[in-house]
């Protein structure tokens, strides 16, 4: 689980959120949502101490920094080393070693060996996202951060990576942003919507229907 | 425990990647690039000299000169300075002036001599232009990947700029020592070369070592280590690569000596303390400033600028954009 208390983020004089609190249940699929601005990303910078904040968060009742190993992001702009290899880039940016064989049976499940083997700058956007996949899936980790991470998919990838997800979500807890309410609405459990420096969680958001563009109009517009 | 086997894991980690990019091979084959040219110099240095002195010979021979006694009475050199700053040297023995300038560039070609020789000639222009750029590479390209986001989750921020500060300074530990063991080889074979072509023991002169190698070893790689913070530090600060290169080439080649505590200043004092200069590189002359305090100063600015660096680092967005 994790948990989150008196969280409050600030950049100067500008408040992003304050005091917030929400826990996150293992193995659920959350789901942050937040009109451009309102803070979806610095939440998960935050999460992820990739910012200074006040508050406190704890992984299954741990700081960040003892559950590291087990935390993985997806980041819609795939951040990879251009000028080396996808099999390099899957060497260098996996936090824990991962054996050969097994690292091709994941990526090709993904992309070909050729195109593995090909510098990451020949790469179109799709093939990077499916790298960062790729990543993801050798990662293995207890908690997943998705920022925006179904951007650029497609139809056939996207649904791969929905099943994924979910079957993922049987043994990790996902936090996911975007604005693909399409994609998350069929395999979210929590709804969390930032408004107006704070966070509210819609615990009966499953029960109302689920549907998530009906909560932007009611919670944001 | 934890600590130590976090940095290690990203000590392998950083190297790896300064092998697959072709960093380290990079910097590895320019220094050598540079040593083994010094090298080549020397030699057509001691050729230039040697067809001096057969020229003079043949002068003092022309002119009926005892030849035998010109080589052993004294040169006497007398330098004059120039209306425009320049020096004027007035040679009242020619013969033996040139025989001197053989015996000096045959001796410091000698074994004993080599890696004093290559040291001397890449400490104080070309390491600190190459291991700022290298330190600020290092530093850097992490920024420009945008690769940091998903380092900086595995990883604690100051575990993993430990690591890559501790990788600057083995990779470059690793370069110095390969380049003086290759350059090692090559000067024997350019001494060897030139032993055919000039009747080497026909020329004697006492070059007395005046510093042990061990000690320009070390006060090489303390000028490494000093630059190559400077540059890691200035990528940390900046997060990005052009803008510290651009203002450390325009310090390094245009800005004069800002006065006695500038480091160029420390290390040439440190410099003149442990080299002789008789090779291809004059080290500029210092102004005076004690030597335990030319040690001591670096060394606190290597401290200071690490603290600030870490300090200033651990209040940065680790969410990097991106930026070279």
């Amino acid at each position: 689980m994790i948990t989150v208390k008196h969280l409050t983020k600030s950049y100067g004089n500008h408040v992003v959120f304050k005091d917030v609190h929400f826990e996150i249940p293992n193995g659920k699929i959350a789901f942050v949502m937040g009109e451009n601005g309102a803070g979806k990303t610095t939440l998960l910078k935050c999460l992820l101490n990739l910012e200074s904040y006040r508050g406190e968060i704890r992984y299954d009742g741990k700081p960040l920094q003892d559950v590291r190993r087990d935390v993985h992001i997806l980041y819609d702009d795939v951040p990879l080393y251009l000028n080396l290899s996808g099999y390099k880039n899957i060497e260098l940016l996996l936090a824990r070693p991962v054996k050969t064989e097994q690292i091709k049976e994941t990526a090709h499940a993904f992309l070909p060996d050729e195109v593995l083997k090909a510098k990451v700058k020949t790469y179109s956007y799709g093939q990077k996202k499916k790298l960062g996949l790729i990543l993801a899936v050798l990662s293995k980790p207890k908690y997943l951060f998705l920022d925006e991470a179904s951007n650029g998919l497609d139809y056939d990838t996207m649904e791969d990576f929905r099943k994924t997800l979910l079957n993922w979500a049987k043994q990790m807890t996902i936090i996911a942003t975007g604005h693909q309410f399409e994609f998350y609405a069929p395999i979210i459990d929590e709804l969390f919507i930032l408004k107006e420096k704070s966070l509210i969680h819609l615990k009966r958001f499953k029960e109302e229907g689920g549907d998530l563009i009906e909560a932007y109009k009611k919670y944001i517009k | 425990m934890k600590l130590i086997k976090s940095i290690l894991n990203n000590i392998g980690k950083e190297f790896k990647y300064l092998v697959y990019s072709y960093a380290l091979l990079l910097i590895f084959t320019a220094v050598l690039a540079l040593s083994v040219w010094n090298l080549y110099l020397q030699m057509k240095q001691a050729e230039n000299n040697y067809q001096e002195y057969l020229h003079s010979r043949a002068e003092y021979e022309k002119q009926g000169m005892d030849i035998e006694k010109a080589l052993h009475a004294p040169s006497d050199v007398q330098k004059q300075e120039n209306g425009n700053g320049s020096e004027i040297e007035f040679v009242d023995n020619v013969l033996k002036y040139d025989y001197d300038n053989v015996s000096k560039a045959l001796t410091i070609m000698r074994a004993n001599r080599i890696l004093t020789q290559t040291l001397e000639w890449l400490s104080f222009f070309f390491f600190p232009l190459i291991f700022t750029i290298y330190g600020l590479y290092v530093a850097t390209y992490d920024f420009k990947y945008k690769t940091y986001r998903i380092k900086a989750v595995q990883t604690a921020w100051y575990h993993l700029l430990l690591a890559k500060q501790l990788t600057v300074y083995l990779s470059i530990l690793a370069v110095v020592v390969v380049t003086l063991a290759l350059s090692y080889p090559v000067g024997l074979f350019f001494y060897r070369r030139i032993s055919g072509n000039i009747p080497i023991h026909d020329f004697h002169l006492n070059v007395p070592m005046e510093h042990h190698v061990l000690w320009q070893f070390l006060l090489s790689l303390f000028i490494c280590f000093l630059f190559s913070t400077l540059g890691f530090c200035a990528g940390v600060v900046f997060q990005r690569f052009s803008a510290p290169a651009i203002l450390f080439v325009v310090y390094h080649f245009l800005i004069p000596f800002l006065g006695k505590y500038d480091l160029r200043n420390m290390v040439a004092v440190l410099g003149h303390k442990v080299f002789s200069f008789y090779g291809n590189f004059q080290l500029v002359k210092p102004v005076a400033v004690p030597v335990p305090l030319a040690i001591v100063l670096p060394i606190v600015f290597v401290i200071v600028c690490t603290l600030a660096a870490y300090g200033i680092a651990m209040k940065q967005s680790k969410y990097v954009k991106g930026h070279f």
